[in-house]
């Protein structure tokens, strides 16, 4: 250019030489021609100097001034290109400063509006399916426009036409394509556009617009498509740097996602990267990993290992060899199992980058495992698991349960194993055992019986189901050893039977109320339901201590006769009633041989070889009601159980009885109650009947007498009135002393008015003149009252004895004692008299009183006893409590 | 002043006696006698002691069957109450007995009332000069001797001991268990252990070594064994 400018000037310059030289040649002689006049001409030659100096001046001044004018321009041009290249370069600058995008896209559009000086500047951003653009960032724009005006994406359109295009177009250039109306509708008449590139397509259009039209120059187009590389490449850094972000995060999740603990360690051991579980498991604290030191983090880990010597020469040997890989078990010190797996960190290239560490907490699995180890090693259960139809795994509950040792069971051979089964059993067991085919299925559950090696049976529960073990299908058969239960089943069975039994003998001896049916009802039990041979069911009379034989089966009839009646003293079952206890035997002749006697005095001996006997008290509350005997002809003795059977019975049935003698007791009193009543109502009858008689034939015949001497006193002379009178008077005299002794004799006074000892004592006199029997009266304590029911009560007691006396004894003089404490009243009434049988005396209800006498000691809670026998006197015992 | 004299020396009855005709009978009895004044009469009782508070006469006749309370009852009340009331009880009862509880309770005179009219006239006078009257066939002897028979006679427990009872004492005594007495007098043991608790009790017994020492001082069993 310098070159070439000079080569111009020095063109320009030697043309100059020429021209003006042959001017000034050419000019002196053309005028030197014309005008000869010398002073003329020399006139004429100043005048062409002038006007050729004149013409170069104007000459030079043009040629400056164009020079000038286009240098300026060209200064102008550099600096607004120079203005560009800043503005280029801040955007540039801007874009790596890790602005965000659309600060970017704003920036580079208000950049270009300044820079390009138009009035309108915009980004258009391809939507990602392609068929149109928004407007997303822009200057000049409507409000509203921005990140909202959308045009189509068309090729005939002018920004859809530039997507296609790789440089800058400007509006003017494409005169074919339609107008855009938002161009139109902005009244711009000159755009200049261009495509910002993208990955995988346009990204958009950049673009300048002004409302006059314009040229844009090429260095103005250079610029635009300056900005938009600037744009593209920043969207494509961004696009990169999201996706490197994505691809991290990612990574990380799937770090931080893992079960295991995982550290890589660069080859010059700083820590390239560990996730927050490796942290954890290790507990290491946030300085420890700051230091990004493979070891410092070595030397924590070491502080916690079990062995740490071992731990850190494996890692050292690890490090050492970048190729091997390793899987080991770590102890820590506080118990819990690390499970390490480590391998080098190589690229596609085989370059080495360090080294990976996984860690995975085992603890709880290794602790699991162990405890169903030991649960299966020290269950009661046997376990085995069956392949190929051998036996792989058992437990050593296995070995006791069938007696053979694990080793011996592991090498059994299939027709081995299918001969330990119990051969009856053997078509069950098979069943049970067909659920091995069905695998994960419901397990399948049977009892059966196995032959042990010693040869013992044992009942088992047999449970089974289809696994895998060792990756191939086997069966798992867990076995329960019932041996005992069934047992117990058994005996179990057996006792309900006899439960059911003595429930059906208590409830049949339970229908009945009256002693003969319950017995009767027991024999039958006894003798048909039971098979006693021979039997006897005796009853017991505790106040008279002897036993009484109520029914017998299977006994010979003198033998029944000997026993009808028992003193417990000389019975051959006494042990029995006494200590109400069963009495079981295998040897008659040496236990019980009271019996044996018996039955060996027997003419006839049909039953010699009868050696089994058991002897059941029947209690009822701790009460002996009797005995019942039972013979076999057993090879066996009893069994305990058949004995305490035979016990419980008894107690039933002595409840039974004791209800039966309750109720028996009840019905005598009731009779003797009737008895009571109709003697009461007799009594009474019998007292009215005397009294009636007293009043009409005694009083009544006095009074007659009386009225018939009253009426005679007006008839007779004057003389006799007074005798009359006296006679009278006599008779009124006997009246009053007749109707005091009726009075007293019904009630006497005295015994409201004076208490039972005077009373007793006018009564004794009373009795003495009347009967003739002396009473000997000895008393102590009685000088005082008691309840009016215990002194009428006494003194009527008193009064029936003495009648009795009177009546039946034939004596000359009678006892009486009478004495009270402060607890009780008793009274004695003795005779030497004749004597009577009491408990007949008492039975009868007779007229002896005696029956009316117990009756009122009763109701007092008092104790009537009477000593009395046939010929040896009586001896009437009253005794009442006072309180 | 005579008539007061008159007054003074007048002997004032109130008469108690629940039958009206008895009452009445009584009155004309009396009063026929000279220096006898018959100043009330009660029904009962209850109105027999009001009459002899308010009235306080020399002597109060008392039937001893009355309604309310009885004739004992009035005399013990009035002899305590008012006792310088002399008091006659008219009784049907010859009783010693009755007797002895009326001067008990402060009785100065019983008079049958079977007895002779003017029986009770005396008892008036006599009960008017201080001194106790019985109507005859009563007599002191007779309530002395009834006091004897009533008294309390030492009554020996041995004597209040049953056959049985004594039987048991005796074998006890000697050493017998309860199950040997009754294997020998063929009794539950039970039986025995009842009459043998019975006879302690009556003899005032506590022990077995009590029962052996009652039975050497009764001689029960010999002194030398």
């Amino acid at each position: 250019m310098k070159k070439l400018g000079r080569l111009l000037a020095l063109r320009v310059a030697l043309l100059y030489l020429a021209g003006a030289g042959l001017w000034i040649l050419l000019s002196d002689r053309l005028l030197a021609l014309l005008v000869a006049d010398v002073a003329l001409l020399a006139a004429l030659q100043t005048w062409k100097g002038w006007g050729f100096v004149l013409v170069t001046a104007g000459l030079l001044y043009l040629i400056l001034a164009t020079v000038f004018a286009e240098r300026e321009a060209f200064s102008q041009q550099l600096e607004a290109h120079a203005r560009r290249q800043e503005a280029v370069a801040t955007l540039r600058q801007y874009a790596l400063s890790h602005a965000a995008l659309a600060t970017v896209l704003n920036e580079a559009v208000v950049l270009v509006a300044i820079t390009l000086e138009v009035e309108y500047s915009a980004v258009f951003e391809q939507s990602a399916d392609g068929t149109g653009l928004v407007l997303c960032s822009g200057v000049g724009w409507r409000n509203g426009l921005v990140g909202t005006a959308r045009v189509p994406a068309q090729a005939d359109t002018l920004i859809g036409a530039v997507l296609h295009q790789p440089e800058p177009v400007v509006l003017a250039d494409l005169p074919t394509h339609a107008p855009d109306p938002l161009l139109v509708e902005q009244g711009i008449a000159s755009s200049l556009a261009i495509v910002i590139v993208g990955r995988e397509q346009p990204f958009g259009v950049l673009t300048a617009h002004t409302q006059q039209p314009r040229r844009f120059t090429s260095d103005e187009r250079r610029f635009l498509q300056a900005v938009a590389s600037v744009l593209a490449s920043a969207i494509s850094r961004e696009n990169a740097e999201a996706e490197l972000r994505q691809q991290k995060t990612l990574l990380e999740c799937q770090s931080e996602a893992s079960l295991d603990g995982i550290l890589a360690v660069s080859p010059e051991r700083r820590i390239l990267a560990c996730n927050q579980r490796f942290v954890t498991m290790w507990g290491l604290p946030p300085t420890v990993l700051a230091t990004h030191s493979a070891e410092r983090l070595l030397q924590r880990a070491v502080e916690q290992v079990a062995a740490p010597q071992q731990f850190v020469a494996e890692i050292e040997a690890l490090y050492a060899s970048p190729n091997r890989t390793s899987n080991e078990e770590i102890l820590l010190k506080d118990g819990r199992i690390f499970d390490r797996y480590s391998a080098p960190i190589t690229s596609a290239h085989q370059d080495y980058y360090g080294r990976v560490w996984y860690y995975r907490d085992v603890t709880e699995m290794r602790q699991t495992q162990d405890a169903y180890r030991n649960l299966v090693e020290h269950s009661l259960q046997g376990f085995a698991i069956y392949q190929d139809s051998r036996i792989v795994f058992a437990n050593p509950a296995m070995a006791s349960i069938t007696g053979y040792r694990i080793d011996e069971m592991l090498a059994l051979t299939p027709d081995e194993l299918d001969a330990l089964i119990y051969p009856a059993d053997w078509e069950q067991a098979q069943v049970c055992l067909q659920g091995r085919c069905h695998r994960n299925g419901t397990p399948s559950s049977c009892d059966y019986r196995i032959l042990r090696k010693d040869g013992a049976i044992r009942w088992l529960a047999v449970a089974s189901i289809g696994v895998a073990y060792r990756g191939r299908p086997a069966i798992q058969v867990a076995y329960v050893d019932m041996t005992e239960r069934k047992h117990a089943e058994a005996s179990l069975k057996r006792r309900n039977q006899e439960l059911a039994a003595l429930n059906m003998v208590t409830e049949a001896v339970s229908l009945f109320l009256n002693l003969p049916d319950v017995l009767a009802t027991l024999r039958v039990l006894l003798a048909d339901h039971f098979q006693v041979a021979a039997g006897s069911i005796f009853i017991y009379h505790e106040a008279e201590d002897q036993l009484s034989l109520e029914l017998a089966w299977g006994l010979p009839d003198d033998l029944v006769e000997q026993m009808r009646w028992l003193p417990v003293a000389h019975a051959h079952n006494a042990q029995v009633v006494r200590e109400q206890t069963p009495l079981s035997t295998f040897d008659i002749a040496a236990d019980v041989p009271g019996l044996a006697r018996l039955l060996a005095a027997d003419a006839a001996r049909p039953h010699a070889d009868w050696c089994c006997y058991l002897g059941v008290p029947l209690l009822a509350q701790g009460e002996t009601q009797g005995v019942v005997d039972m013979l076999w002809q057993r090879t066996t003795p009893l069994s305990a159980e058949q004995i305490s059977l035979f016990a419980t019975l008894g107690q039933q049935v002595g409840t039974a009885i004791q209800h039966a003698r309750l109720y028996e007791e009840v019905r005598a009193g009731r009779r003797q109650l009737r008895a009571l009543s109709h003697r009461l109502v007799e009594v009474q009858e019998v007292e009215r009947q005397t009294l009636a008689h007293e009043l009409h034939e005694e009083i009544g015949q006095v009074l007659s007498g009386l009225s018939l001497s009253l009426e005679l006193v007006g008839r007779l002379p004057a003389d006799q009135v007074a005798g009359r009178l006296e006679h009278a008077q006599g008779l009124v005299n006997e009246l009053m002393l007749r109707v005091r002794a009726l009075s007293l004799d019904l009630r006497p006074p005295m015994l409201d008015d004076l208490g039972l000892l005077a009373t007793l004592l006018w009564y004794f006199e009373h009795y003495t003149a009347r009967s003739g029997i002396q009473v000997q009266f000895w008393h102590t304590g009685i000088e005082g009252r008691f309840a009016p029911e215990i002194e009428t009560a006494l003194y009527r007691m008193v009064q029936e004895a003495l009648a009795n006396v009177t009546r039946y004894a034939g004596v000359a003089t009678v006892a009486v004692r009478l004495w009270a404490s402060d607890e009780r009243i008793s009274v004695h009434v003795e005779d030497a008299g004749c004597g009577f049988d009491p408990a007949a005396a008492l039975q009868s209800n007779s007229a002896s009183g005696l029956a009316a006498m117990r009756e009122r000691t009763l109701l007092l809670g008092g104790t009537l006893e009477v000593e009395a026998a046939p010929g040896q006197g009586c001896c009437l015992m009253v005794e009442l409590p006072l309180k | 002043m005579t008539a007061e004299m008159m007054k003074v020396a007048m002997t004032t009855i109130v008469l108690a006696d629940d039958h009206h005709l008895v009452r009445e009978g009584l009155r004309v009895l009396l009063e026929a006698e000279p220096g006898f004044d018959v100043v009330g009469e009660a029904a009962d009782g209850l109105e027999a002691i009001q009459l002899t508070e308010r009235l306080q006469p020399a002597v109060l006749i008392v039937d001893l069957m009355m309604p309310n309370l009885n004739g004992l009852e009035v005399v013990r009340h009035v002899s305590q109450h008012a006792p310088a009331v002399r008091v006659i009880i008219l009784s049907m009862h010859a009783s010693e007995a009755y007797v002895l509880e009326a001067l008990r309770n402060g009785v100065s005179a019983y008079v049958l009332k079977d007895s002779r009219a003017n029986d009770l006239v005396h008892a008036v006078h006599e009960v008017g000069a201080g001194r106790r009257y019985l109507s005859p066939p009563l007599s002191e002897r007779a309530i002395e001797s009834y006091i004897e028979k009533a008294q309390s006679s030492s009554l020996d427990p041995y004597e209040t001991l049953t056959n049985r009872e004594r039987e048991i004492l005796h074998l006890a005594a000697q050493g017998s268990s309860a199950a040997e007495i009754a294997t020998r007098l063929c009794l539950s043991p039970r039986t025995v252990e009842t009459h043998r608790s019975n006879l302690m009790r009556k003899l005032g017994l506590h022990t077995q070594t009590d029962l052996i020492r009652y039975a050497l001082r009764r001689g029960i069993i010999p002194m030398d064994e």
